[in-house]
């Protein structure tokens, strides 16, 4: 595996792979751990490694041992109107010092309210109230974990009356006010910008990139409602579209080169197809150094 | 203006609710009431929560068959949503559940079914550790063997049932006919351990589980034989002893 491809980056102690990354998923590990496929890095749900011990670990030590980890959270509950679930943020603190992950990431969402916890990413408005909530969540997780975490953009499918902020303000003042970094989803931009009718190219000609630490593409599946409007939705069950694989070459021609995730959560594929979809992100970075001028 | 904590109350409430609710605050560009938009948050929370209901309870999925199964997980998640992210530990009540879930009352094996699945499930994730092996054991002295308290695998799950719980799973994990009559209704107790990687489903001689418990709870050898003696007088303890090294119950000892 080529590791001297690191680009620069501000996480010193945590060398960041250019490159292509996948979601790690149990399917693959032997695969994984057999043929040591020449890959940039994997990313975990930090939530899939939160028992004691049993398989999920021992694979994951052992390919940890050989790759760049980057932790993903899936139950922060960064939006909910509540209090962080501490026992929660305890159980996060321990999965990153254990795996050490060059990345840490978390959505811009809520997913628990009251007792329940529902398991899904839930939409929020966009106001001064809750860019206080996320706000104050954030401080308190970076504080927790001792690291940065990055914020990632979401897909949804409603909007809200009591929304009076651009989403892309919104993360830009999360950003400034808490020193997160930016996971930039671009399957997600192409998903909200049609479900609320706005062009996901001015989305993105818009957002913030130099905060942009880490880009995520997916597949998402299709339903009409009856007015016969097209609403998407980030099923994560099936390849990147082209359009999206547009966009993203349109960053990347931006000089934004950031490590690059094919998340793929549903219906996983067999190792093959999602190393392919990996080797896309890699032909594209590449031909854009190569036009840049850099060594490849 | 509504606040963040009136809208999360109403999402939240609608997403496990009967179906058609709007909560608060909600619009879109294409409908000013997007009901059919909330209902896809709706459908993810039920069928995410179904299908991990499904991957935990593989034996009884087969046994009542997938589309009832799934009628079955979606009254569950209803009456019981996790409280936690902590989804890998969720499900753990729905044995309980089944106990009491009239659809099923005509099976009565399916809740030790169950419980056995939410072993496994446990057994999976418990914290590892390195068993004794035999050699380590010969060295015991034989005189003091009997005050000597045996430290348990922490995978290790006891269970007891008046069902032939254990062959039901095996038949059922295996493809095998289901079983019937007679056989159906022979008690078996089970130790559910993971020495290693794999989860073992095995088998106990009768009052094993007892044994097992006893020595759990931190009694010597000795008292535990006793103990399992009083539940039944034809106890083996070399058998059970042997079988529980044999399998990488056995973790340590102390005096």
């Amino acid at each position: 595996m080529d590791q001297s491809k690191n680009i620069s980056s501000g996480f010193a102690n945590f060398p960041i792979p250019a490159g292509a990354g996948v979601g790690l998923k149990p399917e693959h590990f032997q695969d994984i751990l057999e043929n040591k496929p020449d890959i940039g890095w994997f990313e975990i749900h930090a939530e899939n490694y939160m028992g004691a011990g049993g398989p999920p670990h021992h694979f994951l030590s052992l390919i940890r041992d050989i790759y760049p980890i980057s932790v993903h959270g899936v139950g922060l509950n960064i939006g909910g109107q509540g209090p962080l679930d501490k026992e929660h943020l305890a159980r996060l603190k321990m999965v990153v010092e254990r795996y050490q992950p060059f990345l840490f990431s978390e959505h811009l969402a809520w997913s628990s309210h009251d007792t329940v916890f529902y398991n899904d990413l839930l939409p929020l408005p966009y106001n001064d109230e809750t860019l206080a909530l996320v706000v104050t969540h954030i401080d308190q997780v970076q504080d927790v974990v001792g690291r940065q975490m990055l914020l990632e953009n979401p897909a949804s499918y409603v909007a809200f009356k009591s929304t009076d902020m651009a989403e892309i303000d919104f993360l830009a003042e999360v950003v400034a006010r808490t020193g997160c970094g930016l996971l930039l989803d671009v399957n997600n931009v192409y998903v909200a910008g049609t479900n609320h009718d706005y062009s996901p190219t001015d989305y993105l000609d818009r957002f913030p990139l130099e905060h942009v630490f880490e880009i995520h593409l997916a597949g998402h599946s299709e339903t009409i409602e009856k007015s016969g409007t097209r609403v998407l939705i980030d099923a994560h069950d099936r390849a990147v579209i082209d359009k999206v694989w547009g966009l993203y070459e349109g960053l990347v021609a931006q000089g934004v080169i950031v490590p690059t995730l094919i998340e793929w959560d549903n219906d996983v594929p067999d190792w093959a197809t999602l190393y392919g979809e990996a080797q896309k992100v890699d032909q594209i970075v590449d031909v854009n150094r190569v036009r840049y001028g850099e060594h490849v | 203006m509504v606040n963040t904590s009136d809208i999360q109350k109403s999402f939240a409430r609608a997403l496990l609710d009967q179906p058609g609710e709007l909560p608060d605050d909600l619009t879109s560009y294409s409908q000013p009431a997007p009901v059919e938009r909330f209902n896809i948050y709706r459908n993810n929370v039920h069928v995410g929560l179904i299908d991990a209901i499904c991957a935990k309870y593989p034996v009884v999925l087969k046994l009542v068959g997938e589309e009832f199964f799934r009628g079955m997980a979606r009254c569950y998640i209803r009456s019981n949503p996790p409280a936690s992210p902590m989804i890998i530990n969720y499900g753990h009540t729905f044995p309980e559940f089944l106990k009491t879930f009239e659809h099923v009352q005509d099976v009565p094996y399916l809740m030790d079914v169950a419980r056995l699945e939410r072993l496994r499930l446990e057994a999976y994730h418990a914290a590892d550790a390195i068993s004794l092996n035999v050699a380590d054991l010969v060295l015991i002295d034989r005189d003091g063997i009997g005050e000597l308290v045996f430290l348990l695998h922490p995978s290790a799950r006891v269970m007891k049932s008046g069902f032939a719980v254990v062959s039901i799973w095996e038949a059922n994990m295996a493809d095998l006919d289901m079983l019937s009559g007679d056989a159906l209704s022979r008690s078996e107790e089970a130790l559910i351990i993971r020495p290693r990687l794999d989860v073992e489903i095995l088998k106990l001689p009768r009052c094993g589980s007892d044994f097992i418990e006893a020595l759990g709870s931190g009694m010597t050898l000795e008292d535990a034989n006793i103990h399992a003696l009083g539940r039944d007088r034809e106890f083996d303890l070399q058998l059970n002893l042997s079988g529980l090294i044999q399998c990488g119950a056995i973790i340590g000892f102390s005096s």
